[in-house]
């Protein structure tokens, strides 16, 4: 026989409306979606390309339309505030001691936002090689 | 003795962690050069594309590449839109759910590779 008695506190389902807080919780968690809609479009790009050719330029065609267009608009703007979010918490997960002390958590976010920068750059100007035929 | 059996939870949160750098460095770059460069700057000559991105895509580190970003955005997604769903008070009839944003991923993983192998 369990006897156990847990005290369970009531939550709304729309608890998250509460304040800015955990409104900005939410947006962030929502952030995973467009990532989601995002890989299975690099997956269909990816499909499209092992149909042959006129396939992956019929794909090109519709990442071209307006529709695709604001897709990846918004995709973006939301995988920037996930890359914000993402460089918030890291500190708070993860120390980085140096002589013993521990780095400052707006150091280690700068020092991501440095590498961030660097990596997005590097990526970018490989493409533009790449695609100009380098 | 009591037996214990082996969490899932430190593989979960490889997949989440690895998805979520993937998605914070690399993905705003990719979906520059995805979503914008090759389909509106770089179209004068698709069939020129076309051979650039399959050259990359048969190379082994541009499959590489594209499995590990394909497969861990997908998990890094799932297991945020299963907790969201659980925060949201929706947990769904039994396992639902995480079968398919778990299962769903896993698909698609697999069939990214099979794709890649058969270019």
């Amino acid at each position: 026989m369990n006897n156990r008695k847990p005290y369970l506190q009531e939550q709304s389902a729309n608890w998250w409306t509460e304040n800015s807080f955990y409104k900005r919780y939410m947006l962030r968690e929502l952030t995973s979606v467009f990532a989601l809609v995002y890989a299975l479009i690099l997956l269909w790009g990816l499909y499209a390309l092992s149909g042959g050719e006129s396939s992956f330029i019929s794909w090109l065609r519709i990442m071209a339309s307006p529709g695709m267009v604001i897709v990846h608009v918004i995709g973006l703007i939301s995988t920037l505030f996930h890359t914000v979010t993402w460089f918030e918490l890291t500190p708070k997960i993860f120390y980085v001691y140096l002589n013993e002390t521990k780095l400052a958590d707006s150091k280690v976010a700068a020092s991501q936002y440095g590498l961030f920068a660097i990596v997005t750059l590097i990526i970018l100007a490989l493409a533009v090689v790449w695609l100009n035929g380098g | 003795m009591t037996q214990y059996s082996r969490s899932h939870h430190p593989l979960i949160w490889a997949l989440f962690g690895g998805g979520g750098v993937v998605l914070a460095f690399l993905t705003p770059a990719l979906i520059i050069i995805t979503g914008f460069m090759m389909p509106l700057i770089y179209n004068d000559d698709p069939a020129a594309l076309y051979r650039h991105v399959l050259g990359f895509a048969q190379s082994w580190t541009g499959g590489v590449f594209l499995t590990a970003v394909i497969s861990l955005l997908l998990f890094h997604a799932s297991h945020r839109i299963v907790d969201t769903f659980h925060d949201l008070h929706v947990s769904g009839p039994g396992h639902l759910l995480p079968i398919l944003f778990y299962g769903g991923s896993a698909v698609c993983g697999f069939f990214t590779i099979f794709l890649l192998v058969s270019l």
